[in-house]
């Protein structure tokens, strides 16, 4: 077998899904073989990078869900009701307030759409980072927009808006009910090609908020650790006995080693080291420590910008 | 099943899940609600993965909840549902590539350009980085790279990458989400990860 076809081994070999004999077979060449090991090192380094890679902050997606979810074709509020007892009531749903502010939205959002029903296939392009359905949008004819409010039941009433609306084509017309959307309290700031609304989309959730607060540390993402020395290897690290205890553990290189640090926090290892001379509590910045495992070393760690002194971690 | 920290951060379980598939199925709103919460932030990054622009991916995910929402009736209990809506995530995103295609328009990630936003704050597909060290800003300039390079790929090589270097999916779940076997997801996530590395080393 030549390296090439070794090579072709390597991204299974990583993810520890090579036969036992297939890995001792590469193994027994990397050993013999300086190009094969730069290479698969090259290929460790890039997945080690992106599994390290931050998770995207989501968006709330809940308030968009339900507005779309609201934003029915006629038939479909008709065919769930016909079907599925599992329909949710959306009186049931915790943010009941929202519901009333969603009606109202969605009652002038039809408006718009019937506005530039004339322009609506031409405009289709800019309007398309717009539209917030395409799936339902090209599911219902483009000469009109309906909704209803079979999912609110009944709460049209409260609001204002009428109980049920039909096709255009049945040749009841919009103006009736398009007073009740001019009237409104809801100011569209946007212009009328677009069908976005001045309600507050994108709230964040507390929770996201206090996950960006987390974030004020290095990546806290959990990076799975191989817990067997074979698949440890694999990954580029160091499989070892530590520390008093005699435990046994995957020595990985960390992908922020000496990176500048002032805080256990900022480092992949949670060491930040500073050069041993350093006395305690003077203000020091240092650098975040090669591997991940620091039991059984001494190190001089800076944290809060201060060193703590070289102490030795059992 | 164990807590899974890549699909569950909130630190739940697959029977949690199950039991809120149940709730939901039986008409509990909120119940679809917590669903929701628990798995956007998992539906959202493969989106934004897949497609490289915020506002398409915001989009796309929440069709995928409203998808998974009518199509929950029929959803089984002993599957996993991140699993589930990952795969909805990755058609969805398909179909939103071929309509951008159809119209002749390429969803253009400018990674490197401030998206604004309808509140005119300012974000980029990839996290900001946030002010401090220099090496922070200097990972954030190789995580453009890496998205920049992973957007150039073929959708098969992005999916393969994405699936299982970014979500951390295993062999098995990938080749249920893409629908092959696992022979192919090993070929062709060896494929794929030869193809991003060919592509970083030319953008050096």
């Amino acid at each position: 077998m030549d390296c090439q076809t070794y090579q072709r081994w390597f991204s299974p070999y990583i993810d520890g899904a090579l036969s036992a004999e297939e890995r001792s077979q590469l193994e027994a060449h990397l050993a013999t073989c300086p190009r094969c090991q730069t290479e698969l090192v090259s290929l460790q380094r890039m997945l080690g990078t992106l599994k390290m890679m931050e998770q995207p902050h989501a968006p709330d997606l809940l308030p968009g869900v339900r507005r779309k979810l609201a934003r029915q074709p006629w038939w479909r509020g008709v065919l769930e009701r016909m079907t599925g007892p599992w329909r949710l009531p959306w009186h049931s749903f915790a943010l009941a307030g929202t519901a009333a502010v969603a009606l109202v939205a969605v009652g002038v959002s039809v408006y718009l759409q019937r506005g530039v029903q004339g322009g609506m296939k031409s405009n289709a392009d800019s309007m398309g980072q717009s539209f917030t359905n395409r799936e339902d949008w090209q599911s219902r004819s483009d000469s009109h927009t309906v909704v209803t409010n079979d999912a609110f039941q009944g709460r049209g009433d409260e609001s204002g808006f009428p109980a049920a609306e039909e096709p255009a084509g049945a040749g009841k017309s919009f103006g009736g009910n398009l007073g009740h959307a001019e009237k409104s309290e809801v100011r569209v700031s946007s212009p009328p090609t677009e069908v976005t609304i001045a309600i507050p989309q994108r709230q964040e959730s507390k929770e996201a908020e206090l996950d960006s607060d987390g974030s004020v540390l290095a990546k806290d993402k959990e990076r799975q650790v191989p817990n067997d020395s074979a698949s440890c290897k694999a990954q580029g690290g160091v499989w070892g006995t530590f520390g008093l205890a005699q435990v046994q553990l995957c020595n990985m290189p960390t992908s922020d080693a000496d990176k500048e640090c002032t805080d256990a926090g900022q480092c992949e290892s949670r060491a930040c080291v500073a050069p041993a001379e350093t006395a305690p509590g003077q203000p020091a910045t240092g650098r975040c420590h090669g591997w991940t495992v620091t039991v059984g070393t001494c190190l001089n760690r800076v944290i809060g910008g201060q060193a703590t002194g070289t102490l030795c971690e059992d | 099943m164990g807590a899974d920290p890549v699909s569950y951060p909130a630190g739940g379980t697959a029977g949690d899940d199950a039991a809120l598939v149940a709730r939901a199925q039986g008409g509990d709103g909120a119940a679809f609600d917590l669903l929701v919460r628990r798995h956007q932030q998992i539906v959202f990054a493969v989106a934004l993965r897949m497609l490289g622009d915020r506002d398409e991916a915001e989009d796309v995910a929440q069709d995928v909840f409203v998808r998974a929402y009518r199509a929950i009736g029929s959803f089984r209990r002993e599957a996993k549902v991140s699993t589930w809506l990952v795969s909805i995530a990755m058609n969805l995103c398909r179909n939103r590539r071929r309509w951008w295609a159809r119209r002749k328009r390429v969803i253009v990630a400018s990674l490197d350009e401030p998206v604004e936003t309808e509140k005119g704050a300012v974000e980029h597909a990839v996290a900001d980085p946030a002010p401090g060290p220099r090496h922070q800003a200097e990972s954030a300039e190789r995580e453009r790279h890496i998205m920049a390079a992973l957007l150039q790929l073929s959708e098969v090589d992005r999916t393969m990458i994405v699936l299982r270097d970014l979500q951390g999916h295993s062999y098995e779940e990938i080749a249920e989400i893409a629908g092959c076997q696992l022979g192919t997801v090993k070929s062709r996530l060896s494929r794929a990860r030869v193809q991003l590395r060919a592509l970083l080393d030319g953008m050096l």
